[in-house]
């Protein structure tokens, strides 16, 4: 009986245990190598491997992903051994993707399972949650989209990494989501069209009145009329008579891999 | 052994079960409860998986508030057997400092199929994940009954380590590696006595891919049953050219005035991986639980997790602490739900969280 009282007791005082205070340490729980005292505040996450690795990789996935048997051999417990498990490697789960496909953040099979994406073997990442918000997946995404440098930012032009619409009660938008932050007085309402198809006619129609709201690396199109039984939306964007989209170093911003007849680059968009 | 006495040997298995049980079900802490190894309900001598003709038993008759049938329709034939589970969860999160999420998820689909030819002591044992995403498998192995207490299985396999927990988000299921999500190829050897459960396996200790050098890994798991009681260890040593990894646990459970407590203490120390220099990493984690059951078909369980990571840093530990009720109105029907509180460091902000979850469990 007393064994039992000792064993009941100790668990009582497990159940008061508390996390860490996290003094002195950084985002992956290390100890912060440049002022050791010091609580560092917590970081913004920039497309870099060493941002990933602080916020992401090493804070979050490495509570599985690391050591010798690391499932599905994945080691994301340093910069080093995630860049060397992720980029340019086969997922063996499906084994015609690479975990990180440099440039193509979208056959990316990381991206898909963090996302939940159809097509992928297995649960989504982290398993059992809580999932990583879109923000977060975003930086892994411009990570890829800016060719998935060891180091730096990388030097593959500025694209656009992310697609998403939402509806809400009111309206629906459509954001495109570039890797880097974009040069805002470079594009306006008149390099842009919006069409949309409904779901019983295959017919496409122009919605001449949209909003338009470009901050950092966001485009967002704000649909404001009611667009019954709308399934599919389309962007086209125009360059052909226009300056090129610039990102906030001056560069050109690759619009698509494949340009269409006339110069002008287009994006489709399923309503969720 | 002949086809008779093998015969003999599984009906007195589940006789014993059955007498020495009134409950007993997938859940680790129902073995722990009737005092009964894992393989009193599972084929798998370790638990988990596919159920018994008395795991079938129990689901549909003693575990639900209203009983189902009484017949053991999972043989489809005299050689052939199926098994599945599913389970579809809605979670809300609630972030600490990050961002709010509300979910609907498939967790897992498992089918299991059990082919054993008409007499013969040899049972191929196949767990499919069918959802979420494409199919994966889980295990699939030659079962080859050696004698009264002796098996062997070849093939790949969710090895034995600590406690089986059915969560594989739990801290000791996470941090070891030993889950549902990750299993191994190799070759293990159960032996079991009355009172003695012994495992060893060795295995590539790669995750189910391909060895990559030329280290193995061993693995060793002791249980005693007591009487209301039980306790056990278990060990693993990964022989990897990048740097061993060594791991042990201890675990233990009792039964006391209707409550079930169930713990595990693990130690990982990995070669690999160093963080402070002249160290290696190491980590410490445990687990409790406690179950009641307060009326027939409903289980209240509540769980403290504890994690550090490493041992070498401090204040760098995080905790977990879970409530929830399990509710089994009917045979093959289970409804889970709870409340959840994650804390880690400040910096960590998905990991400081509350979170409520609710769970449609259809087991067959």
């Amino acid at each position: 009986m007393i064994k039992k009282l000792t064993l009941a007791v100790l668990f009582l005082n497990l159940t008061a245990c508390g996390a860490g205070s996290g003094e002195g340490l950084d985002n992956q729980g290390l100890p912060v190598k440049d002022n050791p005292g010091e609580q560092p505040p917590v970081q913004n996450i920039d497309a870099t491997l060493a941002s990933l690795q602080q916020n992401i990789f090493g804070a979050i996935c490495i509570n599985c992903h690391t050591g010798s048997n690391a499932p599905r051999g994945l080691r994301l417990d340093s910069e080093e051994n995630s860049y060397a498990f992720l980029v340019g490697h086969a997922a063996d789960e499906v084994p015609e993707l690479m975990r990180v496909d440099p440039g193509n953040p979208d056959a990316s099979y990381i991206v898909r399972k963090l996302e939940g994406a159809a097509g992928i073997v297995g649960g989504r990442m982290p398993l059992g949650g809580p999932y990583l918000s879109q923000t977060q997946i975003n930086s892994v995404r411009d990570w890829i989209a800016n060719g998935a440098p060891r180091t730096g930012t990388g030097v593959m032009a500025t694209k656009i990494s992310n697609l998403s619409a939402q509806k809400t009660t009111s309206e629906i938008s459509l954001s495109l989501h570039f890797s880097r932050t974009i040069e805002p007085d470079s594009i306006n309402e008149n390099n842009i069209s919006v069409y949309y198809t409904s779901a019983d006619s295959a017919q496409r129609i122009n919605i001449p009145n949209f909003g338009l709201l470009i901050q950092d690396q966001s485009l967002d199109i704000f649909l404001h009329q009611e667009i019954s039984g709308a399934q599919k939306f389309e962007i086209l964007i125009h360059t052909t008579n226009n300056l090129p989209i610039l990102d906030s170093e001056q560069n050109d911003v690759e619009l698509s891999q494949e340009k269409i007849q006339g110069g002008d680059y287009h994006y489709e968009y399923s309503l969720p | 052994m002949n086809t008779h006495y093998l015969k003999i040997f599984w009906q007195a298995i589940v006789l014993l079960a059955a007498l020495s049980a009134p409950s007993a079900h997938t859940e680790p802490y129902l073995a722990f409860k009737n005092n009964l190894y894992c393989s009193a309900c599972h084929i798998n001598p370790i638990g988990g998986g596919a159920r018994n003709t008395y795991g079938t038993f129990y689901g549909a008759q003693v575990l639900p508030q209203t009983p189902g049938s009484l017949l053991d329709v999972n043989n489809i034939t005299e050689s052939l057997r199926i098994g599945a589970n599913f389970r579809a969860n809605y979670t809300q999160v609630d972030n600490k400092n990050g961002e709010d999420s509300a979910t609907f998820e498939t967790q897992s689909g498992q089918l299991y199929i059990i082919l054993q030819p008409k007499d013969s002591r040899f049972l191929l044992y196949i767990d499919e994940q069918l959802a979420p995403g494409g199919a994966l498998n889980r295990e699939a192995f030659i079962l080859t009954k050696i004698n009264d207490a002796n098996s062997l299985k070849v093939g790949k396999l969710i090895l034995p380590y600590g406690i089986r927990l059915e969560d594989d988000t739990a801290f000791i299921r996470q941090a070891t590696g030993f889950n549902f999500d990750n299993s191994d190829n190799g070759v293990e050897w159960d032996l079991q006595t009355s009172h003695i459960f012994f495992s060893a396996a060795l295995s590539n200790g790669s995750s189910g891919l391909t060895n990559n050098d030329r280290g193995l890994s061993y693995l060793t798991r002791i249980e005693y049953l007591g009487n209301n009681w039980r306790v056990g260890a278990s060990g693993v040593y990964n022989d990897a050219d990048l740097g061993a990894r060594y791991q042990a646990n201890i675990f233990g459970g009792f039964n006391w005035l209707g409550f079930t407590f169930l713990a595990e203490l693990d130690h990982i120390k990995d070669k690999s991986i160093t963080h402070i220099a002249g160290t290696y990493e190491q980590q410490k984690i445990g687990l409790l639980e406690v179950n009641r059951e307060i009326s027939k078909g409903i289980n209240v369980k509540v769980t403290s997790e504890y994690a550090d990571p490493e041992t070498n840093i401090d204040e760098n530990q995080r905790v977990r602490h879970s409530i929830l009720i399990e509710y089994t109105p009917f045979a093959n029907l289970q409804i889970r739900g709870g409340l959840r509180k994650g804390e880690d460091i400040p910096q960590k902000t998905l990991s400081n969280y509350t979170s409520i979850f609710a769970q449609l469990h259809f087991y067959y």
